[in-house]
């Protein structure tokens, strides 16, 4: 396993992805119909980390950055995207590709993966898009990777993010 | 003939309510991952310790559980520490975002990065459970009565996957309609197979007489055991072989259709060594 070379970001979302843009208030929450529903959504935990983008926002930032990653790495990728549902709404073909798989918790997978497949590209944010969730607005991407020339390539992706205000921590 | 052998069905009913008053997040997991770890053990305890080396991987795939993944009230590595302390071949890997399509994913997943030629075995289990007893799960325009169960599947993949697993997603948003044809045209070429179809209400089980008029499947059993979400197919397969049993090879197009639209369908095949397993119903009222 030593031949992997490990690639890493952690980044920020710093304020709205897309300045200037309308964004629609696609904030959801389940309907609830009786006291039961009530007080159990009343006893959820929640966050205090503002809400900086809706589900339409957060699949397109992901679609871009899967576009972006099977454009650099055309031969070979496999991806790991951390998603939290419900999602509310369709998710874009690029994320339902072969060489993608969408989970609660990456990691399990990583230790699978890392080391057998040429480049495993993960992707880990917690970008809250309505109250109930947790997170702090954060980003980790890691490439792990058989070659060892992939510096440039790693860079090129993490600079896509600051299309949408996120920032390296 | 299918190269996916399904070798165990497994379903453990659950009741809509599970507990007399709602439990924290953690003692419901610890409820669920107990019952997932018996389900597992009654599987693999008939299997010989050579069969047992042969289970590659174990997959959880569930959406209705994930708000309180979501929420920050539980997380997966506990979860994952549960079921690991049962012992061997428990579920590993939390697959949350294809809704009742994800075992379809997961099985895809799997063989994308399947470097093997010797027979090998899957497990994929389902878990359906209204843990905090939202009206939301209970009953919903879009499926009407629900069905609650926790369901897992041996599968045995002995040979190279061709054909025989479809996942994809609707490209308009008349998914039913569009889901109905997907599987007319898969079947067309599918001699001797048999549909396993999820289980909906009357209206669209009309709808279905209509679109695959010429197809052979299975009943729909939503009027007794409700909308079992991507439970549906394989109790289908388990409810019939239960009641009619295996004398020889039989093959089945088992299908699943999420509600955002995403497809998975399986040809498998179910042989008189299949083992079904059906327990008795769990939880409150």
């Amino acid at each position: 396993m030593s031949n992997i070379i490990k690639h890493t970001y952690l980044g920020q979302l710093l304020s709205v992805p897309f300045t200037n843009k309308p964004s629609a208030a696609l904030a959801r929450c389940m309907p609830l119909s009786n006291d039961n529903d009530f007080a159990v959504f009343a006893n959820l935990p929640c966050s205090d980390a503002p809400v900086l983008i809706n589900f339409i926002e957060h699949y397109q930032i992901l679609n871009e950055l899967v576009l972006c990653a099977n454009e650099l790495w055309q031969a070979e990728l496999t991806i790991l995207i951390r998603i939290s549902m419900p999602g509310g709404m369709r998710l874009p073909a690029s994320l339902l590709a072969h060489n993608v798989l969408l989970m609660q918790d990456i990691d399990p997978e990583v230790e699978k993966l890392s080391g057998t497949v040429t480049h495993l590209l993960t992707i880990d944010d917690n970008f809250i898009r309505y109250q109930l969730e947790q997170g702090h607005n954060e980003i980790a991407i890691n490439l792990h990777s058989l070659d060892k020339n992939q510096q440039v390539n790693f860079s090129k992706f993490v600079t896509k993010l600051e299309h949408f205000n996120i920032g390296a921590k | 003939m299918s190269a996916l052998t399904v070798k165990t069905i497994a379903f453990q009913p659950l009741k809509q309510r599970l507990f007399n008053q709602i439990q924290s997040s953690e003692i419901s997991f610890e409820w669920l991952t107990n019952l997932l770890a018996e389900q597992t053990k009654k599987i693999t305890e008939t299997l010989t310790p050579a069969e047992q080396m042969k289970i590659k991987r174990h997959f959880l795939c569930s959406t209705m559980i994930d708000l309180p993944f979501t929420t920050g009230d539980i997380s997966w590595p506990k979860v994952a520490n549960m079921l690991k302390k049962q012992g061997d071949n428990q579920a590993d890997t939390f697959i949350n975002a294809y809704e009742c399509a994800s075992w379809g994913f997961s099985l895809r997943h799997y063989l994308q990065h399947d470097k093997q030629d010797s027979p090998r075995l899957l497990l994929v289990s389902i878990i359906d459970a209204n843990i905090f007893d939202l009206e939301f799960w209970r009953y919903n325009e879009n499926w009407h009565e629900s069905g609650f169960g926790i369901t897992s599947i041996l599968l045995e993949i002995d040979g190279p996957i061709t054909d025989e697993l479809i996942t994809q997603c609707a490209s308009t948003y008349n998914s039913m309609a569009e889901f109905a044809t997907v599987v007319r045209r898969h079947a067309t070429n599918k001699e001797n197979t048999t549909l396993a179809m999820p289980f909906f209400p009357e209206h669209i089980q009309q709808m279905f007489d209509k679109l695959l008029a010429k197809q052979t499947r299975l009943p729909d059993l939503h009027q007794d055991w409700g909308h079992c979400f991507g439970a549906d197919p394989w109790l289908s397969i388990l409810s019939h072989c239960m009641k009619n049993p295996v004398i020889e090879d039989q093959q089945y197009l088992a299908c699943s259709l999420a509600l955002n639209g995403y497809f998975s369908m399986a040809q498998v095949k179910v042989t008189p060594q299949t083992q079904f397993i059906l327990q008795e119903v769990k939880g409150h009222e």
